[in-house]
């Protein structure tokens, strides 16, 4: 668990981040989201004390950040940027193996734990001895998670990880990266300014504004009932009803049914708006539910209430 | 087969071999001279000994230039980088003869003053390349080392060092090419190098002399940056 009790900081006259208490699950996918210069990066590099609060403390575990070396903290904490930084001058493989090398892990369980992470995120084992520079953007995201992850910390944080990628390659990534933090029960801390991909990663938001939390909770929470204007404005404005659709699942949705033989069908778990758009696609006003005998995701059971 | 390195290694080689055949090759040349050969010193052991203080010197101040670099760009030592720089640039604008004639009073003259002459101004290059080279980093490369638990050491141990390998190399490359060149000025103040028949030929009226010293040291300034060149490419490839 990672605490983050009334922390403050300062940078000059600024106040990058302003009393802010934050409570974040072992496991969870937590994502802080807002505008650019809202204190969220902060806010996440206290956590590996790369930046040290003014006042207040943050706990992992209920220990104080500051009773362990940066070092040695550091090392036990995965790190992901949205510039990657893989070390130009190293190999795929090696930048991988960086962190489990600082720790003096064994040279076989260093290769072994690389071929597992590059298959974990698709990364094709034949780029293992590429530079940085041979790869595509999307790779290097890919190796720069693979490294955050290489040590297996139960704390990894991602800044703008997947920031600078186009949308297709991106929505890949977070997909992957999703069933990755299932697999692995890592904690995350996401950072981002893009609400689409916060609504899409997390399990809880913070959204972060002015060096304060304004809302944190589901992303369910957030779209239903923004505390005020300004997390209005963010989470929804004109995409607000398709984000709402995104962030449900048809399992959610479905309702008991019959249709004609040979209808199209849709994965219980694909989310509410890929269901909308088949049946726009298809001119239809329901889909079979795939491996849900008797269930229909259904116009109607669209615009339901969530439960 | 690398011509760079080849090419002046073999002719340095026949050069070796020729010159002390000489004789009627620069008498025809230089007809009125009596002693058309340099003989004080034989051409290989001039060689050699140009080359070894080349080498130490160059060595030393590489060593020194890296180490000053790598402390003057450390976040604490802040005020020290403008200085450093400052030094570098403005250090390569004195002639290295003048830094020669300034160690003669304090190591006398031979190869000594030579040494450190050629050390000192050696230096300069390599410092002025290593700084610029460091704090060309990529900044995310250091946040990624940073946020990675990297102490400073390994830092520059395995970050920062090789990401300004390039740059290093040039100024390296540059240093060693230029003591190649001064240390035929060192035998001015007594040091035997390849400058000896040079400066005994031109203050003893003998041309041939002169001529002898110089296709040496052309041939051996041009074998090291043979070498120098094939050195910078192997520890540089590895970052493309």
């Amino acid at each position: 668990m990672i605490e983050f009790s009334n922390v403050s900081k300062r940078f000059g006259q600024d106040e990058a981040v302003d009393g802010v208490s934050l409570r974040i699950a072992s496991g969870e996918l937590f994502v802080l989201v807002g505008p650019s210069g809202s204190g969220k990066s902060t806010l996440l590099r206290m956590v590996n004390r790369l930046v040290e609060p003014d006042e207040g403390s943050v706990r992992i575990d209920g220990k104080d950040v500051r009773d362990t070396p940066a070092n040695e903290l550091r090392r036990g904490i995965g790190y992901a940027i949205q510039s990657v930084g893989l070390f130009p001058h190293w190999s795929v493989a090696r930048n991988i193996g960086t962190v489990p090398r600082l720790l003096g892990w064994k040279q076989e369980r260093i290769e072994c734990r690389v071929q597992e992470l590059m298959a974990m995120l698709e990364l094709d084992a034949g780029i293992a001895t590429r530079l940085p520079a041979e790869l595509s953007g999307g790779q290097q995201q890919r190796v720069g998670v693979a490294r955050a992850m290489a040590a297996q910390p139960a704390i990894v944080l991602m800044d703008e990880a997947f920031g600078a990628l186009d949308p297709v390659t991106r929505e890949k990534l977070q997909h992957a990266f999703r069933r990755i933090h299932a697999d692995t029960g890592t904690t995350v801390v996401f950072v981002t300014h893009d609400m689409d991909e916060a609504l899409q990663l997390g399990d809880r938001i913070a959204f972060i504004d002015g060096g304060h939390v304004r809302q944190c909770g589901t992303p369910l929470e957030l779209l239903l009932n923004p505390v005020d204007e300004v997390v209005r404005g963010f989470v929804g404005g004109a995409s607000a009803g398709l984000r709402l659709l995104s962030v449900r699942k048809v399992r959610d949705a479905m309702t008991p049914g019959s249709l004609i033989d040979g209808a199209p069908s849709i994965d219980a778990e694909a989310d509410l708006r890929q269901a909308l758009s088949m049946m726009v696609d298809g001119r239809l006003r329901a889909l079979r539910v795939d491996g849900a005998d008797g269930q229909v995701i259904s116009l109607d059971g669209l615009l339901a209430p969530p439960r | 087969m690398n011509w760079r390195i080849a090419l002046p290694a073999l002719v340095l080689v026949a050069l070796l071999l020729w010159l002390p055949q000489s004789a009627p090759a620069f008498h025809a040349m230089f007809p009125t001279l009596a002693k058309p050969v340099y003989l004080r010193t034989g051409f290989g052991q001039l060689v050699v000994i140009h080359a070894g203080i080349v080498l130490l010197a160059s060595a030393t101040a590489i060593l020194v230039g890296l180490a000053v670099a790598a402390l003057v760009t450390r976040p604490f030592a802040g005020s020290l980088l403008p200085t450093a720089n400052a030094v570098a640039v403005v250090g390569q604008t004195i002639p290295p003869v003048a830094v020669l004639v300034l160690s003669v009073p304090l190591l006398g003259f031979g190869a000594p003053p030579t040494l450190l002459a050629l050390a000192v101004y050696g230096v300069l290059p390599v410092l002025g390349q290593a700084i610029a080279g460091l704090r060309s980093v990529p900044p995310d490369a250091i946040a990624a080392a940073d946020g990675m638990g990297y102490g400073p050491w390994r830092r520059l141990k395995d970050a920062e060092l090789p990401l300004a390998v390039p740059a290093i190399m040039s100024g390296v490359r540059l240093s060693v090419i230029v003591a190649v060149g001064t240390a035929t000025i060192g035998s001015t103040v007594g040091a035997t190098t390849l400058g000896s028949p040079i400066v005994e030929g031109l203050v003893g009226n003998n041309p041939a002399y002169v001529v002898q010293g110089a296709l040496l040291v052309a041939a051996l300034a041009m074998l090291f940056d043979g070498l120098l060149e094939w050195v910078e490419r192997r520890v540089t490839s590895r970052g493309r």
